[in-house]
């Protein structure tokens, strides 16, 4: 234990203490303060912070661009919707799944336990080659696993229902199931990024030939922060699927996948305080939007329905961002209280 | 079994890139707590000598044997654990990191605290005031110190100084002598230097041992005055001009 550095610790545990003091004022809220609707929204967002963390985890540790993680964000779900779904709805919907899977019915803890398991299997296989490869096209892997997995899940009838997607998924959640859900991750990749491997991973990302000429062993590295996002990639997607209630394949791929780099970047990939910054951000244009894009009336005037209007605001922010901040919002800095001199 | 004898061992290293031969034939060895100065002029091999002992570069033929192991076109993490780390002949620090965390990202094991451990390095090196700043901030002379202690803090037996001096002024030059001078004569640290440049004043100076370089062949070798007076070597290296150099 004494290669774990105390001050990283120490800092990461402030971050973590005052994260989680946002979302509980955010969950207090939905709970006790916001009409339904709100309180709907407040949950979503705390859901897509905990996807967003966890992508930070690799993304901004790694400093690889990863458009792989809604891969795993397929799979989790998937399983996971799988897993908690009641027999007779499985047996009505989807006769031909194996007798052992008709007759799960998971709770909450073990849909999301089976997730991870079932993504981390994923995430060993896929990432064992994609961390050997060299990071200029690791990006471009990413991309090749995305498609391949929304060809699979768009095409395995007989297990995802294809284009028609899972439905009568359990509602398993509760707002404080989500709290705790953002509050474990946030924390996770907190105490990953301040932990001796994740400043490894930190250190390939600035030089990986520099980093393997002092014993560190890039791929292992590398392998070991793409393990770690994908667990916590699990474990929110298990929570988002049984929030969700029915999904089909189009919500895992191009789409969300911008959407959620996009919540990233724009917060700054290189902190977990600004991938839940930018995923705040990006959750208010979409709610701004979301009426204006169904059209609307300026006295006399009316104005048509604006589709994708949302999509070309968060694309535009992200534009603008890239031009002026390219770090994001908060570039490396977590949230924190200031330093005191020693 | 007899105790390996605690050396770097470079036997009959040729380097051959299409057609070009960058070594020929080198050898040379170094021990623990000694100060070896490979010197050359631009293009004699030396940094091409660097790379095959740190595994970068795999030789056309001959072996690298440290401290008894057979360590030739090892990969270059498992030659930093053979204890044996390096510096870049351009700097090469982890800029967007802090001082101390560029140190404190190398240690493997630690039987104290790696916190203490990391500050005990910046001090030696008179960079701890600058622990929290972003490395990539600092002016070059505080990088090279930097970049030595972040090598000397992954434990190694031998320490591989590419150009270490390049870029520095007279004073920065004279306070990188004294600090390399006091890495090699710790006891404790039980720590050889292989020093890369074609600075002549630097390097005779502060190395007990010189060997020349000239077009990836050893000219010579022996102890700094000897070496300078070589006529091989005034000859290759240093050209017709009277030394520049005073010891």
């Amino acid at each position: 234990m004494n290669t774990f550095s105390r001050r990283r610790l120490r800092n990461a545990f402030i971050t973590w203490a005052m994260l989680a003091t946002v979302f509980l004022v955010v969950t207090l809220l939905a709970e006790f303060v916001l009409d339904r609707g709100q309180s709907r929204m407040a949950t979503e967002f705390m859901i897509l912070a905990s996807l967003v963390v966890a992508i930070q985890s690799y993304v901004g540790n790694s400093g690889l661009l990863s458009f792989g993680h809604v891969a795993f964000f397929a799979v989790g779900a998937y399983i996971a919707g799988l897993a908690a779904m009641s027999p007779e709805k499985k047996e009505q919907f989807l006769p031909n799944l194996p007798d052992w899977v008709i007759s799960l019915e998971a709770s909450l803890p073990l849909a999301i336990l089976i997730a991870v398991i079932g993504v981390a299997i994923f995430a060993a296989f896929t990432g064992v080659p994609i961390s050997r490869m060299h990071q200029s096209v690791i990006p471009m892997a990413t991309l090749a696993l995305l498609v391949m997995t929304h060809t699979v899940v768009n095409l395995w009838d007989d297990v995802t229902r294809g284009t028609r997607g899972l439905v009568s998924v359990p509602d398993l959640v509760t707002t404080w199931t989500v709290f705790a859900t953002a509050v474990a991750i946030t924390g996770a990749a907190l105490l990953y990024a301040a932990s001796p491997a994740g400043l490894r991973l930190q250190v390939v990302r600035e030089d990986p030939i520099a980093a393997a000429a002092l014993g560190i062993r890039v791929a292992a590295t590398r392998f070991t922060g793409w393990m770690v996002s994908a667990v916590l990639m699990a474990i929110g997607s298990a929570v988002w699927a049984l929030n969700s209630l029915a999904f089909g394949p189009e919500q895992f791929f191009f789409a969300q996948t911008f959407s959620l780099l996009a919540m990233l970047i724009i917060g700054g990939t290189g902190s977990v305080t600004g991938a839940i910054a930018g995923t705040a951000i990006v959750s208010v244009i979409n709610e701004s939007l979301r009426g204006l894009e169904r059209g609307f009336a300026i006295g006399p005037i009316q104005v048509p329905e604006l589709p994708g209007l949302i999509q070309l605001v968060v694309a535009l922010a992200l534009l603008l961002l890239l031009i002026w901040r390219p770090a994001g919002l908060f570039g490396n800095r977590e949230l924190s209280i200031p330093r005191r001199r020693r | 079994m007899s105790t390996p004898e605690r050396q770097l061992a470079v036997s009959g290293v040729t380097m051959r890139f299409a057609g070009l031969v960058a070594l020929d034939d080198v050898s040379l060895s170094l021990k623990r707590g000694e100060v070896l100065g490979v010197i050359g002029p631009n293009g004699s091999g030396k940094s091409t000598l660097v790379n095959v002992i740190s595994g970068v570069l795999a030789p056309t033929s001959g072996t690298v044997v440290i401290d008894g192991h057979d360590v030739t076109a090892v990969a270059p993490p498992i030659i930093s654990r053979h204890g044996v780390a390096r510096s870049f002949q351009t700097v090469r620090l982890f800029r967007r990191l802090s001082v101390r965390d560029n140190v404190a990202g190398v240690v493997r094991k630690a039987k104290r605290p790696v916190d203490q451990i990391v500050d005990e390095w910046l001090e030696r090196l008179g960079i701890l005031h600058l622990a929290d700043r972003l490395a990539g901030d600092l002016a070059y002379g505080l990088q090279r110190r930097v970049e030595i202690a972040r090598a000397l803090a992954t434990g190694p037996g031998y320490l591989l100084l590419d150009e270490p001096a390049a870029g520095l002024n007279d004073t920065e030059s004279a306070d990188l002598e004294r600090v390399i001078r006091s890495i090699a004569e710790d006891r404790e640290l039980d720590c050889g230097v292989l020093i890369i440049d074609h600075d002549m004043r630097l390097i005779t100076s502060l190395c007990d041992r010189l060997q020349v370089l000239f077009n990836g062949k050893t000219i010579a070798e022996g102890i700094p005055s000897d070496v300078r007076n070589d006529p091989a070597v005034v000859e290759a290296y240093l050209g017709t001009r009277p030394s520049p150099a005073k010891g």
